[in-house]
């Protein structure tokens, strides 16, 4: 009696192998994910360089995430101008790009850049080298600050003005940035300062990405 | 053989044998399984994306009044879009007859102090000329004739009307609607998947409420976003409308419909 019962027990257990683990592991919830090979690695310091684009805001740009979201938050990597970790490399353009064509009434709509992964290359399952188009057409006065908005308003005490990015449509390529499967990007920034100021009409929203999660390594 | 071990014994051994196959079985068809999710999830660039419909490189002949059609409707995406150089990659990339070449768009928008402004959420764009409830038939996706674009041409059979400014369609019509992403087959054999993240693509066969903008000098429209009808509950086709996720179709129907009567648009 007791064999049978320990043969059935088998019997049960390939069952549940054959046929039933798949489909239960099938049924699983799928997070909110992008790949992962769209982020760089952590630890690597990215080299930009800069083609067209001005070279004052995009070291700025570059000095406030390495001081800010690199040093603070730990999100990775950090970047530098021409020099970086071999084989990880972003090359700018600049150039007019369209603005996005659905725009509400009462709103002035812009593209701040455009990465498109055409020509990426990949190492190791990650980012190698991208490409990244900063809209020409874009700059401080376009989309900075409305006046009621103090221009060096500090952010969540990082000493880093908001100014100081939204001056910087390169920013765009911080979305890569990743840090615990999460891309930092500068909503963050956009969502600290609206919350944080006085004035109830924050003037500016961004279209967009959320916080993405970025899949498990 | 095995006659030195005891009959249970004989009998257990016989069992794992039998099942290490099927355990095999099991983890190398889960394997495939997760490849498979895998590529329907990168090939997805939203959460409630339909997968791209894959149309050739080398076009089909048409009749010349399409043709015409076509290039008016594809001189608009080359004046609205970034271009992309389409081109044919060879039959492997990275050892795989598949890629996806996605982009990313940063775009922001900057409110006008002294402009009129709309009341409706950015998700729900009354303001366009028509939002309407309709099927997905089918759809066919096309390289720009200059090759720096692909977009995706879904024909679409009017279910109900929300909101027409155009007074052109009618329900039981047909109309195309389209999106600047598909995917594209190349003469060597391989297929790249050109999708923007987070705008998705209507699934074929599947309801959607549509906000569409007319493409000038055409009677077609690209789709501005949409929201899949299912189970009675709404699926934002683009991830940053994703807040309507699961929301009551009857209330989100009537909630479309209060912004468009706000906004002094017809409701039909």
């Amino acid at each position: 009696m007791k064999c049978l019962r320990f043969l059935l027990s088998i019997v049960a257990g390939a069952f549940f192998l054959c046929v039933a683990t798949p489909a239960s592991l099938a049924q699983c919830h799928q997070p909110t994910t992008i790949a992962i090979s769209y982020t760089w690695p952590p630890n690597n310091l990215v080299a930009v360089h800069e083609g067209s684009v001005p070279t004052v805001p995009l070291t700025t740009a570059m000095n406030n995430w390495n001081a800010g979201l690199y040093s603070t938050f730990d999100c990775y990597p950090s970047f530098a101008l021409d020099s970086g970790t071999a084989g990880r490399d972003i090359f700018m353009s600049y150039a007019p790009l369209p603005p996005p064509p659905q725009c509400r009434p009462g709103f002035i709509c812009f593209t701040r850049g455009v990465t498109d992964l055409q020509n990426a290359k990949f190492l190791s399952g990650r980012l190698s080298s991208v490409n990244i188009t900063i809209n020409s057409a874009v700059n401080a006065n376009d989309v900075v600050m409305k006046p009621d908005i103090p221009a060096n308003r500090l952010l969540a005490g990082l000493e880093v003005r908001l100014q100081d990015f939204q001056n910087l449509s390169p920013l765009i390529f911080l979305r890569v940035g990743s840090v615990n499967h999460r891309i930092c990007v500068r909503d963050h920034f956009d969502h600290v300062l609206t919350i944080r100021t006085a004035n109830p009409d924050p003037g500016m929203t961004r279209k967009g990405f959320e916080l993405l999660e970025v899949e498990s390594e | 053989m095995f006659k030195w071990l005891p009959h249970s014994k004989r009998l257990l051994w016989l069992f794992v044998f039998l099942a290490l196959p099927c355990i095999v079985f099991a983890f190398s068809g889960q394997t495939q399984k997760d490849r498979e999710k895998a590529r329907d999830t990168a090939l997805r660039p939203s959460h409630h994306s339909g997968l791209p419909v894959v149309g050739e490189l080398v076009r089909q002949p048409e009749p010349p009044e399409e043709h015409a059609r076509r290039q008016l409707k594809e001189q608009w995406y080359r004046q609205t879009t970034s271009l992309r150089e389409i081109k044919d990659p060879g039959q492997l990339v990275d050892g795989e007859m598949e890629t996806v070449n996605l982009r990313f768009i940063d775009t922001m928008e900057v409110r006008e102090s002294t402009a009129p402004q709309s009341t409706a959420p950015r998700g729900l764009p009354v303001w366009l000329s028509a939002v309407v409830i309709g099927s997905i038939l089918n759809g066919e996706a096309f390289v720009d004739e200059v090759r720096t674009g692909v977009y995706t041409d879904y024909k679409v059979k009017i279910v109900q009307i929300l909101k027409d400014s155009t007074a052109t369609l009618y329900v039981g019509s047909q109309v195309v609607a389209s999106r600047a992403e598909g995917a594209v087959h190349f003469p060597s054999g391989h297929t790249t998947n050109y999708l923007i993240e987070g705008m998705g693509l209507p699934q074929v066969g599947s309801e959607y409420v549509l906000f569409l903008s007319p493409i000038p000098n055409t009677p077609e429209y690209e789709i501005g976003t949409g929201y899949e009808l299912k189970n009675g509950r709404v699926y934002a086709l683009d991830d940053e409308n994703g807040s309507a996720n699961n929301m009551d179709q009857t209330t989100f129907i009537k909630q479309v419909q209060t912004y468009i009567a706000q906004q002094g648009g017809t409701k039909p």
